[in-house]
């Protein structure tokens, strides 16, 4: 359904993202994992045709055997919203302030199913309730300001599944959210889009928020895919130095001293030659100087690191 | 919302009494003798110094202020001293021409500059935005009065579509009389249009990066649909703020336009008042004019109430 290939952008000219494939079928999850500045959250505009205009996206985006980034923007309005759902990260600022909630559910049934007002309100309504908004009803008429940021993502989540769209992306959805709400937020996510089987694509800076909400995981290190597989194996046993840093650096069991990865991710433009984690890599030698392949170390299993098998 | 109402109401009178005082001082340093006027400058010292007697202008200050304003407060704007009638009467006459054609200008002025500017955010650094900005800097460069030549000269000499000047009043019917209206209200409106889609095209332009615009467009609206619907609601805070603002400037701009157009409105009747030292007439038009100010100043401040439901919590 989506299948994705050799996707690179560019942002003035330079580099942001390095090419990247996937696909992905209904009912199938990707977890997309990297540091701010690794690329991520272009890869979702790119999927839903909402680049800046100084991102320029190279490659396939084939969606239901089209090709997104050949298509028209009026044929991206007539995909957006009906066939492509998107969440954001701020549900603070994500809603439109000065409008009610329920007519900011209701506005793309209004504008891809053709309802009218009372039906698109009616639908509204049932979208509200499916989000698990207690008071649903009395809800409609409050205006975004009125709610928690936790029963803000819930709306923009209404808004992103209206139209029941058959891919779902999620930029960040619990970044700006508090940590009991977080779980809430994930769990409905997974849960709406497995009752309706939608392929859903989460990304997040946090590999334990994808850990337990996605089938496969992708991490991407300054523009450049450097791991992939199964979530539950890539956590288990991580291959690339990047990925087992960024588990190091999870809060985990009580006591024990967080460790994290010296450095920061390189800006645009200044990304060393070879491999780009080698700056901060404890195994960097010589032979980091090129730059690593993605290779498959198993079915399904990618890594780009000349030193794949040194990892314990 | 009613102690809202309530405190607005309070604000407004102590600054339309604080107004009347700034308005009496101000004509009271005004040289010129209303008697002496009257009478012309033949005129017996005996004779004028009865007539002022009569008119009260030999009593203080204090008196004469008291006077007028405890007059006004129960509806008596006094008796003016050229054309020897009730000032409410005339006000009342002149208004039938100048709040129409104030109105009519900030309809107009709106109904260009928000699509204007909007158009021109939509279209930011292509040819239409150019296009408009252009037009615009011209609007704000041009005076109103020579505007209104202009007009004249294209569409009453040239065209003949529309009167050159002068008012036939309502009792001539409506469409007349907005005939009449419509090229100086286009005079008093367009260089405030010229501002206003300056305003709407930042204003517009700020709200294109917020996130609920990239939300608009991921449900599938086109650039355009989403700043209508989303970007300029959000973006109407500052635009009234002008409109309210580019009010007095109308006033103001009125008193010129219905010379040019020879209307007889308010602005004809205070130049006049001012000729011929009525200072009666003149207070009181000019505590009304002002008395409408704030009065626009305060529906200003309560639609930002309905634009922007935000700010209803911390009113109530």
């Amino acid at each position: 359904m989506l299948d994705v290939r050799d996707l690179a952008i560019a942002i003035n000219g330079m580099p942001a993202l390095e090419p990247v494939s996937f696909s992905l079928a209904r009912g199938q999850s990707l977890g997309i994992v990297g540091e701010s500045g690794s690329g991520k959250s272009l890869l979702a505009l790119a999927l839903i045709g909402l680049l800046p205009p100084a991102a320029k996206a190279t490659g396939v985006i084939d969606f239901e055997g089209r090709d997104l980034l050949t298509l028209d923007e009026a044929a991206l309005c007539q995909i957006r919203g009906a066939s492509i759902g998107m969440v954001f990260q701020e549900p603070m600022t994500a809603l439109n302030p000065a409008q009610p909630i329920g007519r900011q559910v209701a506005e793309g049934l209004v504008l891809h199913r053709g309802l009218d007002r009372m039906g698109a309100a009616a639908e509204a309504l049932r979208l509200l309730e499916r989000v698990r908004i207690p008071g649903a009803a009395g809800r409609m008429a409050q205006y975004p300001h009125e709610l928690s940021g936790g029963q803000r993502q819930r709306v923009g989540i209404a808004i992103a599944l209206a139209c029941q769209p058959t891919l779902l992306l999620a930029d960040e959805p619990t970044t700006a959210l508090d940590v009991t709400v977080q779980a809430e937020i994930l769990d409905l996510l997974a849960d709406l889009a497995a009752e309706d089987g939608l392929a859903l694509v989460l990304i997040s800076h946090d590999l334990g928020v994808v850990a337990t909400t996605t089938a496969r995981v992708m991490v991407l290190y300054a523009g450049q895919c450097v791991e992939t597989g199964p979530t539950a194996d890539v956590l288990a046993n991580p291959r690339h130095p990047y990925t087992a840093g960024l588990l190091r650096a999870m809060p985990g069991a009580a006591g024990a001293r967080l460790q994290t990865i010296p450095g920061s991710v390189p800006p645009l433009g200044q990304r060393p030659t070879g491999c780009s984690f080698r700056d901060r890599c404890g195994l960097a030698d010589a032979a980091c100087a090129e730059r690593p392949d993605l290779i498959a170390v198993a079915p399904g299993r990618h890594v780009a690191c000349h030193h794949r098998d040194q990892l314990p | 919302m009613a102690l809202f109402l309530a405190r607005r109401l309070a604000t407004m009178l102590a600054t339309l009494m604080a107004a009347s005082v700034v308005l009496f001082l101000v004509l009271d340093i005004l040289p010129g003798d209303p008697a002496l006027v009257m009478l012309g400058t033949e005129a017996q010292a005996d004779t004028l110094a009865a007539l002022r007697r009569q008119m009260g202008l030999d009593q203080p200050a204090l008196t004469r202020y008291l006077a007028w304003i405890g007059g006004v407060a129960v509806g008596d704007f006094g008796l003016s001293y050229t054309w020897r009638l009730p000032v409410a009467g005339l006000i009342l006459d002149r208004m039938a021409v100048t709040v129409p054609l104030a109105a009519l200008a900030i309809v107009i002025s709106t109904a260009i500059a928000i699509p204007a500017g909007v158009l021109a955010a939509a279209s930011h650094g292509r040819a239409a935005d150019w296009v408009i900005i252009a037009a615009s800097q011209i609007g704000v460069a041009v005076p109103n009065f020579w505007i209104g030549i202009l007009l004249v000269l294209g569409f009453s000499i040239g065209l003949g579509w529309l009167p050159s000047g002068g008012f036939p009043g309502w009792e001539a019917g409506v469409g007349p009389a907005i005939a009449a209206l419509i090229l100086p209200s286009l005079a008093l409106a367009l260089p405030q249009a010229a501002i206003l889609a300056r305003v709407t095209r930042s204003s517009v332009l700020e709200v294109v990066g917020e996130d609920y615009i990239r939300t608009a467009r991921a449900k599938g609206l086109s650039r355009s649909q989403a700043l209508w619907r989303h970007g300029l609601r959000n973006a109407l805070i500052p635009i009234v703020t002008i409109i309210g603002l580019q009010f007095p400037v109308l006033i103001a701009g009125a008193i010129l336009i219905e010379n040019v157009f020879a209307l007889p409105g308010l602005g004809r009747l205070i130049f006049q008042a001012l000729g011929q030292r009525d200072l009666i007439v003149l207070k009181d038009v000019a505590l009304l004019l002002a008395g409408l100010v704030i009065l626009v100043n305060s529906l200003v401040d309560i639609t930002y109430t309905l634009i922007d439901p935000r700010l209803r919590g911390r009113v109530a």
